[in-house]
């Protein structure tokens, strides 16, 4: 167990060398990509910055954001696989820019598991173990605790390529578990699981951190993932972080609309709105009040934008009206696509009325008042 | 933890999509032999060149069983049973061609195996890219030069009186190498792999490359050495692939490199105890005897040898590791 603080982080990749002998026209295919991204220095493409962040012993983090956001960069330079271009990783309160990844005391689990070919299952968990120079009966117990906590005890005789995604995996966390690392880095560690097994590797996973409370820096692009597992999820948008903080926090005061609109499903509608009079905003045809927190938010613009979730509007005869255009139903709710003029969004309603909704229909509804988010119209900040 | 379920199929399996693929073959093909046609059409100079190339000449096994007489041709000469192949195990030769070329075959493929892998495994440890690419082509080169030209360069070292290491090494008690049977297997091995071992690398260092990088990293975190990391995930990746290279040489085993054997001795019959293989024997038996017969008899002697020891071979790997065997 320890605690990680990493200060103002920065990771530059080098551009790629056009001066090659072969390949030339790829690499300066690649070049014009990289040059067109949206920080780049002169010397490179940066896919980390500002990245300040404080975990705490036995915390359990989450780096979440889309795909090229710098997630794994961050989790690689924490492990000391990839070099720091600027800033600085303290663990337990020691700078460790540039200790070697061995002295770190970390464990990390690869997206597709990287066991040793050659090893049985048994062998896998021992080998970081014999490494330290353990004695061998230690060597032994241990493994065959860690086989025990995760239900693998009969399948410690198999090779790797014998097992199923889900037992790799647990192979791949117990070879993480055994050397008791202060922290743990996990990179996308159940992409390729099916829905099934990821809820309940998912469980498994909690359950550990529990029991052993353990660090760990867990990285996703599954806002799912984020959303059940975290203690904290720390929102990443280019190589920076929009957000930081627990799943509720996120989910119920983005900090702004990349925020709002990346965390939910489905996903938050987005409007235009007018602010009217004090405490009003006119959406779509009717002055809707607002929570008492941002009613002074809007005062003195022209337009904001206004945020709401799907799951946060009800029925209403005097609300505004939308036109079916199609409707979804799963499980035990209805997703309704409204669409009013121009506008479309998405409206979820339990599945209590035993009426099912049909195209072309009308239906009036109304946003929960202290549900309404507003964001600036242009930078998209939350307005407070 | 794993929920296995028990619960019985809801459709119970039934006769009506039997012959389904059949029939949906059966009309995907008449459609793809429109469609390929031109396909084929490609295919045909490369398969006619194999035929006239590769196949055809096969009825020279038949010279193995005749006794060849030119002046009545090769298919009215008659049958003489295994006639040849007795001449030719007769010969006080036989058992000097046949120990040398599968010893010398023997000791190169594991020797070939180790080096090889050593050359591949540390050329991608060369971190500096641009160096790795001068050096690949660079340690190719030697396979390129031809037999002749590789017979002057040895040439070049061994000559009796202007010859390198007689000039400087061995100045005061100067070799005939040339007269010398017995320092020719070193000589052999050596110029063997100065020629070969950076190509034969080559297909080790792309395997190598195609190991995934996560298994290196994550072995690093683990804390192993860098030998360690090559001993448990190289070695490991690469046990296909020396499979299969082996498999393929020990299918060539009772061949040899004829240019290398015969032009680097220079031909000298002095050195034949330690120089002559089938190939060359083959060679000579045609050029000092012209007898046909017992050459083709040679020959199929090696492709029939070989050809077992792969199917053999292979069964045993099929039993041992069955992933890895060639078919
Ligand atoms: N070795 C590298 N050389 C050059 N650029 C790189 C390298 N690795 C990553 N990048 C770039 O850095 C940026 C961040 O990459 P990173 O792999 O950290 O993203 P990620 O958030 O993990 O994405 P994903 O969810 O797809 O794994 C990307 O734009 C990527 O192109
Ligand atoms: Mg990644």
């Amino acid at each position: 167990m320890s605690e990680l603080s990493l200060e103002n982080l920065v990771k530059i990749y080098p551009f790629t060398s056009t001066r090659r002998l072969f390949g030339r026209k790829q690499a300066r295919d690649m070049l014009a990509r990289e040059q067109a991204m949206p920080y780049t220095t002169n010397e490179g493409v940066i896919a980390v910055q500002q990245f300040s962040l404080e975990i705490k012993n036995g915390e359990f983090v989450v780096l979440l954001g889309p795909s090229g956001s710098g997630k794994t960069s961050v989790l690689r330079m924490v492990a000391g696989l990839e070099s720091v271009s600027d800033g600085t990783i303290r663990m337990d309160g020691k700078v460790i820019n540039d200790t070697p990844p061995p002295d770190r005391n970390m464990a990390m689990i690869f997206q597709n598991y990287s066991l040793y070919p050659g090893f049985t299952v048994y062998d896998n968990l021992a080998y970081p173990l014999r490494n330290l120079h353990m004695p061998r009966a230690q060597v032994d117990e241990k493994v065959r605790a860690v086989a025990g906590l995760l239900e693998m005890t009969p399948l410690l005789d198999r090779r790797p390529s014998e097992l199923s995604g889900g037992q790799q995996q647990r192979t791949a966390i117990g070879r993480a578990l055994v050397r008791d690392p202060g922290i743990f880095l996990m990179d996308e560690p159940m992409s390729n699981q099916d829905p099934a097994l990821k809820a309940r590797l998912r469980e498994e996973l909690k359950r550990i951190h529990r029991k052993l409370g353990t660090t760990i820096l867990y990285v996703t692009h599954d806002q799912t993932d984020a959303l059940r597992l975290g203690d904290r999820i720390v929102l990443m948008q280019d190589g920076m972080i929009v957000q930081a903080g627990t799943p509720q926090e996120l989910y119920q005061h983005p900090r702004n609309l990349y925020c709002a609109t990346f965390l939910g499903t489905p996903q938050m509608n987005v409007f235009r709105g007018i602010p009217v009079q004090e405490g009003k905003i006119r959406l779509m045809g009717r002055d809707i009040s607002l929570p008492e927190s941002i009613k002074k938010a809007a005062g003195g613009m022209a337009a904001v934008t206004v945020g709401i979730r799907p799951v946060h509007f009800v029925p209403d005869p005097r609300g505004i009206e939308g036109t079916v255009d199609y409707t979804e139903s799963i499980e035990a709710e209805c997703h309704l696509h409204l669409k009013h003029g121009n506008e479309a969004f998405t409206v979820v309603v339990p599945k209590t009325s035993g009426r099912p909704y049909s195209r072309g229909e009308t239906v009036r509804v109304m946003p929960e008042t202290d549900r309404i988010h507003l964001f600036h119209p242009q930078t998209g900040i939350r307005l407070d | 933890m794993a929920a296995e379920s028990n619960v019985q199929p809801i459709v119970p399996r039934s006769s009506q999509y039997d012959n389904l693929l059949a029939q949906r073959k059966k009309n995907r093909r008449k459609a793809q032999a429109r469609s390929a046609l031109p396909l084929y059409l490609m295919m045909l100079p490369g398969l006619i060149y194999i035929i006239c190339n590769n196949y055809l000449p096969m009825f020279g096994i038949l010279i193995a069983f005749k006794k060849v007489n030119f002046s009545i041709g090769i298919f009215e000469s008659p049958w003489c049973g295994l006639d040849n192949f007795e001449f030719l195990f007769k010969t006080k030769d036989a058992w000097i061609m046949i120990r040398n070329t599968v010893c010398y075959n023997l000791v190169w493929i594991l020797l070939g195996l180790v080096i090889s892998i050593t050359i591949a495994i540390l050329m991608a440890e060369i971190s500096n890219r641009k160096a790795a690419k001068i050096i690949q082509p660079v340690i190719c080169f030697p396979s390129m030069v031809s037999a002749v030209i590789l017979s002057f360069l040895v040439y070049g070292f061994l000559s009796k009186s202007y010859g390198f290491l007689n000039t400087t090494i061995y100045k005061d008690h100067p070799i005939n190498w040339y007269a010398s049977a017995q320092y020719w297997p070193f000589i052999l091995t050596i110029v063997h792999f100065w020629q070969s071992s950076g190509q034969s690398s080559i297909i080790y260092m792309a395997s190598i490359g195609g190991i995934d990088k996560g298994l290196y990293e994550s072995a690093r975190i683990d804390g192993a050495s860098k030998m360690q990391q090559i001993r448990h995930i190289t070695l490991p990746m690469l046990r296909p692939m020396i499979t299969l290279m082996m498999l393929m040489a020990i299918g060539k085993i009772f061949n040899s490199d004829f240019g290398m054997f015969y032009q680097v001795p220079l031909g000298q019959g002095l050195l034949i105890k330690t120089t002559q293989t089938i190939d060359t024997y083959v060679y000579r038996a045609l050029l000092e005897m012209n007898n046909v017969g017992m050459s083709s008899a040679a020959s199929v002697f090696q492709a029939i040898i070989g050809f077992l020891l792969v199917i053999i071979s292979n069964a045993i790997v099929r039993k041992v590791d069955s992933e890895n065997a060639l078919f």
